[in-house]
């Protein structure tokens, strides 16, 4: 087991040191960028150039590029990063509250691509070329060609024309009143469209990966010859197969959370889900500096935990068969 | 760990010496080491009186013509996508000399018993054997004084392997060249090595005539291949003797 | 070759050359606004008219319904009859951007609009808008690979190539990129450059960057390869034949790569349209009055327009049409360059 917690530390390193690689990555891109917030309040006659500069120092948007890293850097490490100046509020509590929906959407959507996508494909597998197979193995290859964005303004468009799901928002506009039970269960109606556009997106790569690990444990030696003693079908699945099959997904669930995160931006705009997507686009469209940097590095905060957790499942599962499936990746 | 560790062995120009030993013993290290692909930590190889682990890369490429390897696995030493003429040509094209490639690669191809009809064929369709003598005109494209074959006879079957040892011997005698054989089967290289080397744990643990290694072997590893390859050996006349 | 796969390319083809030439093949200026047409159902084609059948269709004009309950809407008026025609007069554009053209593929006399997929809320013609959007989109796309896979193939040859600490530094440095949540780093990246540029600034901007983030998974990939590459033997004789690094790379290495670059090519090109679209959706991309499939579909998050005007779906189908071809011809080629290196 040691060598397992010094494969996790190791990954920790890394994962802190991407986070600071990836700090000063976005810092590098404020020296290149030639324009900022005051840009457009340049533009407006009545504000004064002196007001402007003041702001600026203020701000302490002034200082070299270096000074200002160093200052973003000590006070990061004390949980704050920075004052956004569009929503005049420091950073960190604004991503908070909205990084919590975020989780709870992705978290949910992971979880669901799971429950699902895991037994489909165990079961395409066992019934390889059957009707079944057939189906969902077409079904797959043409969700995972449809850009995310157009599944999530479609079942949008569905939920809107048929009056099926709640659309907008997250919670009704009378949320407060209701009793806890009741706040509970606005909040599943509302998650239930976007948490459907994201399992969509992102379940045929699970499906195929376990198909595939399925298939090629199905037709191993062992296994062959489990079967030659009579071994039934259901049980072969489950105490043999299953556990291997297990393996892709988990380790995928690193990679997978990447593109949950992306996905999940994109269908929170849509379906106007309060999470860090919409704060950060609007950071974006009006250039507000830390709120950008401190979102960046908050998803990425999340990935690399993300990732820490898929390496520590791994662990306990099994530490040989993560190697492996690794180098596939 | 070091794969090698104490080997010590000299060849006289025209002889022929083969390290043998099981798999793991180190001996295709040692080919590496000599034919220069690899550096070793610490030890010398003198060819000729210059110590080649002390050249620098410029100085090394003048000497690397004269000493030429043939590997094991004849399909994977070459390209597939060449041809047989790409392929015996590519060290004449690498040294700069192109111009005398053809008609030099269509001499060395009747040498080694291909026909030279054949040249613009793909790698891919030529048999093991073939690809082997093939294998062998790119080695002597660059005229070379010393061959070192690791393991090159080992893969192929049977019948295939003495026509390629006769090949062997009548290229040596013609072109005075000096061979280094890397083996496994002491009973193969029996047959026309001077010297034989045994190779065990990263050591040479024997070396001497072939004549008294075989009669009198003296280490635990070589009296253990000698007797395999008396054993094979027996086997093979009992059921020679058996079917006749 | 297969014919599913013969048939797909031959699609494909014909979709980059309509897009092509754009500007000739719509029948309209996509910047042509029309408020009495706002919102108008695509034209159905007539073939029977008052002069009897014909074989050359003809389109009615719309006028607005005034009164009644379907006031606001659009009705047929077929008093006067506009016949299709082909290579039409039309407005002029720049061919190539330089040569001064007004020739259409086809249109009709004004004031009749053949419209085949509506007008928008400015009354602009919803086809010739999603050809010109389409030609942005799909070049963004095709441009974007284009760098994607030349920044990372390079990384990628020269990480395998020299492997050792080169490789570790290259590789820890995709990793970084990799871990990232490409949307998030996108928008970051899209923030800070300047938000008001001109159009075909925009255009450029938007490509490198989305390229540039997408280089580390064919560098990864591009490394693998030229790693197994050059550790094989035929590689090391020719290095013992006193080969140089260049001509091992010419001769023995790229010819590997050139497959795999091509299967990344068609994967990430579909991939490369869809950020352009999405960004362009968001407001981040190409915007008003150029149009793109993206910033055309974002109208649609009104959710009367989304349910209402279905015919300006056309971008998104256009999108899957795309995408689908171009995944279905990823897989082909996956499968084939598997079955060569197996």
């Amino acid at each position: 087991m040691s060598y397992g917690l010094r494969y996790l530390g190791r990954r920790f390193v890394r994962a802190i040191l991407l986070l600071i690689a990836l700090s000063f990555l976005c810092f590098l891109f404020t020296e290149m960028a030639p324009g900022s917030f005051f840009d457009e309040m340049r533009l407006n006659p009545q504000i004064s150039p002196e007001t402007i500069a003041a702001l600026r120092s203020h701000y302490g948007l002034d200082q070299p590029l270096i000074v200002r890293y160093g200052r973003w850097m000590r006070s990061a490490l004390r949980a704050d990063l920075g004052y956004s100046i569009a929503y005049n509020s420091p950073v960190t509590p604004l991503l908070w509250s909205r990084a919590k929906n975020t989780v709870l959407l992705a978290g949910t959507a992971l979880l669901l691509t799971w429950i699902f996508g895991v037994p489909l494909g165990v079961w395409t597998a066992a019934r390889r070329g059957g009707f079944l197979d057939r189906t969902v193995s077409f079904a797959c290859s043409f969700l995972l060609s449809v850009p995310e964005l157009i599944i999530a303004i479609g079942l949008l468009a569905i939920a809107v024309r048929w009056h099926l799901l709640r659309v907008g928002g997250m919670m009704s506009a009378d949320f407060e009143s209701f009793s806890p039970w009741a706040r509970v269960q606005d909040i599943l109606v509302h998650l239930a469209l976007p948490v459907s556009i994201l399992v969509l997106s992102e379940i045929a790569i699970i499906l195929r990966h376990v198909r595939t690990s399925v298939l090629a444990e199905l037709g191993a030696p062992h296994v062959q010859a489990a079967r030659a003693l009579g071994i039934g079908q259901v049980r072969l699945l489950f105490r043999h197969v299953l556990p291997v099959a297990a393996n892709p997904a988990i380790s995928l669930l690193g990679f997978s959370l990447a593109g949950l995160l992306s996905g999940s931006l994109i269908v929170e705009v849509v379906c106007g889900w309060p999470g860090l997507g919409p704060l950060l686009l609007e950071a974006a469209l009006s250039r507000d500096l830390y709120l950008v940097i401190g979102g960046i590095l908050f998803s990425s905060l999340f990935m690399a935990g993300g990732y820490l957790v898929a390496d520590l499942l791994l662990l306990a599962i099994d530490p040989r068969i993560r190697n492996d499936v690794a180098e596939e990746n | 760990m070091a794969a090698v560790r104490d080997v010590h062995f000299e060849i006289q120009r025209g002889q022929t010496l083969a390290l043998v030993g099981e798999s793991g013993s180190g001996k295709s290290t040692v080919a590496r080491c000599v034919a220069c692909f690899e550096k070793p930590e610490s030890g010398q190889i003198f060819f000729q009186e210059t110590d080649l682990t002390r050249l620098g890369s410029r100085e090394l490429a003048s000497f690397r013509p004269r000493i030429q390897m043939v590997f094991q696995d004849a399909i994977t030493s070459m390209n597939p996508r060449f041809s047989a003429l790409e392929v015996i040509e590519e060290p004449l094209q690498i040294a700069g000399q192109a111009a005398e490639g053809s008609g030099r690669a269509c001499a060395l191809m009747t040498e080694v018993g291909v026909s030279p009809d054949w040249r613009h064929r793909s790698i891919r369709h030529f048999s093991g054997g073939q690809r082997q003598r093939i294998a062998l005109a790119r080695a002597l494209a660059s005229r070379p004084e010393i061959l070192i074959l690791d393991e090159a006879i080992s893969g192929l079957d049977l019948s295939t392997q003495a026509q390629i040892v006769n090949l062997l011997l009548d290229l040596q005698e013609a072109h005075s060249l000096t061979y280094l054989l890397i083996s496994h089967d002491l009973a193969l290289v029996a047959q026309f090595a001077d010297v034989i080397g045994i190779m065990a744990a990263g050591q040479t643990v024997e070396l001497g005539p072939t004549s008294e290694i075989v009669s009198h072997p003296q280490h635990a590893a070589t009296r253990k291949l000698v007797a395999s390859a008396k054993a094979s050996a027996t086997a093979l006349a009992a059921i020679t003797d058996a079917s006749s | 070759m297969a014919l599913k796969t013969s048939i797909t390319i031959a699609a494909l083809a014909a979709i980059h050359l309509v897009l092509l030439a754009a500007d000739f093949c719509a029948p309209y200026d996509p910047a042509l606004q029309d408020r009495e047409l706002s919102y108008a159902p695509p034209t159905p084609a007539h073939f029977k008219g008052s002069t009897g059948v014909h074989l050359r269709p003809f389109v009615c004009a719309w006028t607005t319904v005034m009164e009644g309950e379907d006031a606001g809407g659009y009705k047929e008026d077929c008093r006067h009859e506009y016949p299709l025609r082909f290579f039409v007069r039309g407005a002029s554009y720049k061919f190539a951007g330089v040569y001064e053209a007004n020739l259409h593929l086809f249109g009709t006399d004004a004031p009749g609009k053949i419209l085949f997929a509506g007008t928008d809320g400015y009354g602009r013609d919803e086809f010739s808008r999603l050809l010109c959007g389409g030609r942005i989109s799909i070049a963004a796309g095709l441009i974007a690979t284009f760098i994607a896979l030349l920044s990372g193939g390079l990384v990628g040859i020269i990480a395998g190539y020299f492997g050792r600490w080169v490789d570790e530094a290259l590789m820890g440095v995709t990793e970084v990129f990799l871990s990232l949540p490409w949307l998030y780093f996108l928008l970051g990246v899209r923030a800070f450059l300047p938000l008001h540029l001109s159009a075909l600034r925009t255009f450029f901007l938007l490509t490198g960057v989305i390229g540039l983030i997408g280089w580390a998974r064919p560098a990864r990939l591009v490394r693998g390869l030229v790693l197994s590459v050059r550790s094989r033997n035929y590689v090391l004789a020719a290095r013992g034949f006193g080969g140089s690094h260049v001509y091992l790379l010419r001769k023995h290495i790229l010819p590997e790569i050139w497959g795999l670059l091509l299967t990344q090519a068609v994967l990430l090109v579909p991939r490369y349209i869809a950020a352009e679209a999405t960004l362009s959706f968001f407001g981040l991309g190409v915007s008003e009055p150029v149009p793109s499939w993206g910033n055309m579909l974002s109208g649609l998050q009104q959710y009367s327009v989304l349910i209402s005007y279905r015919w300006l779906w056309a971008p998104a189908c256009a999108l899957v049409i795309t995408s689908v071809l171009y995944s279905s011809l990823a897989d082909v080629l996956h499968s084939r360059l598997e079955s060569q290196t197996t």
